[in-house]
């Protein structure tokens, strides 16, 4: 074979090749969804926002708290209980430190950050209210029956348990250590999982919020 | 003074004032020297009781809770409690126990910041996270058993007072073999 017939086979075969992968990756952009790709983080975000259950809570000063006070910023929403002497003290110091870093690095963002209990006989509005404020003067504590707290809990897909404890003096409460993030309508559009690390936190939030400002551009 | 008491005696019996004047002497020696005693014997039992206190404080802040000056075979490190928010019932200790010695288990806590003290462990169970009572933890023996945030903790259980930043607290620890060690916890607000 001539050096000429070389070359022309080698560019027959590159010409072939880049139609190939030209058509490969049309055929591949059309079977891509046209949404814009879930960001994967510590935990889930949501593609349909869930829209919460009314209820009637106590917000830390005894005040009526409905869905519609979530309205108008950002909130995220931790379910413990302040009795609890390990795991929810150290989630409201991420809360916290994840403030700050929020208020740093999108300070067009709102946000209110609360503490729904999941332990309302010990928990009252008052207990709750110097409980989150320690923790940062603008946390916001819920609390109120039971039943109330469970419609938002199940939305948020937070199980929680109270069990007497073995001999009966006490008793022991188990929860999930999510944090849930509401949108400015209310609706829940992520829930984070332990361990909850406001470094993180604020890295996850900020590629959840850019994915729904997006999202709601398309729309 | 004592001239003058050698002075009289000069005056009734001039001859004898030489062998007078050294007994005088003798004798006021030995009286100060009792006194001296009786001080020393004082002093000690006032300010040696304080010097042993803060002996022992000192051995016990260096070596947080060795139950004397020889070497224990457990070390203590690391030992705080969490300042608690206002109005708080319940707060939580953690400590690394080094074990140098035998097999051991701890059993129990005890201090009179809390009305009780109990072994506490938090674990994650089907989607929950909930904390514990242990009746026992195992501290083998050449390990380092750590009570650390998200594990291990030591529950203080109606606790009077809130845990200020900064404050000590000594609480007790009961082992199954080694018996009791008093461990100085430091208050820390890690907020
Ligand atoms: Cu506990």
């Amino acid at each position: 074979m001539s050096t000429v017939s070389k070359l022309l086979i080698v560019i027959v075969f590159l010409v072939v090749g880049s139609v190939g992968a030209m058509t490969a990756r049309q055929v591949f952009v059309v079977e891509e969804p046209t949404d814009m790709p879930v960001p994967e983080i510590n935990g889930f975000v949501l593609q349909q926002p869930r829209v919460l259950p009314e209820f009637a809570l106590l917000d830390g000063h005894a005040r009526a708290f409905a869905r519609s006070d979530f309205e108008g910023t950002w909130s995220f929403l931790y379910f413990g209980f302040t009795y609890c002497p390990d795991i929810c003290p150290t989630a409201m110091v991420e809360m916290a430190k994840l403030k700050d870093l929020l208020a740093a690095s999108r300070p067009d963002v709102a946000a209110e950050y609360y503490l729904v209990s999941v332990d309302p006989q010990r928990d009252t509005p008052e207990r709750i209210q110097e409980y989150v404020t320690y923790f940062d003067d603008s946390f916001k504590g819920l609390t109120g029956d039971l039943l109330e707290i469970g419609k938002l809990a199940q939305t948020a897909s937070v199980i929680h348990v109270i069990e007497p404890s073995a001999d009966g003096a006490s008793y022991e409460v188990g929860h999930s250590s999510t944090l849930t993030l509401l949108d400015p309508q209310g609706n829940i559009r992520a829930i984070f999982k332990e361990p909850l690390r406001a470094s993180v936190l604020a890295s996850d939030i900020d590629r959840v919020l850019t994915y729904v400002e997006r999202v709601s551009n398309e729309i | 003074m004592v001239t003058r008491v050698m002075q009289k005696f000069r005056l009734i019996n001039p001859d004898a004032t030489n062998r007078i004047e050294k007994g005088i002497v003798v004798g006021w020696a030995v009286l100060v020297f009792i006194v001296i005693l009786v001080a020393a014997a004082l002093t000690r039992f006032i300010v040696g009781d304080i010097s042993a206190q803060e002996f022992v404080t000192e051995e016990f802040a260096r070596n947080a809770g060795s139950a004397g000056i020889n070497a224990d075979q457990f070390t203590f490190t690391d030992s705080w409690v969490r300042a608690t928010p206002p109005g708080a019932m319940t707060a939580a200790a953690y400590v690394d126990i080094r074990n140098l010695g035998n097999d051991d288990v701890l059993l129990a806590a005890r201090s009179d910041k809390a009305r009780h003290v109990e072994i506490h462990t938090t674990r994650e169970q089907s989607g929950m996270m909930r904390m514990s009572r242990l009746d026992a933890l195992p501290v083998p023996a050449d390990s380092v058993v750590q009570l650390a945030s998200g594990g291990h903790h030591l529950m203080f259980i109606d606790i009077p007072a809130a845990f200020v930043p900064g404050e000590s607290v000594i609480v007790t620890l009961v082992f199954a073999n080694a018996g009791v060690r008093d461990v100085l916890f430091t208050v820390r607000d890690v907020r």
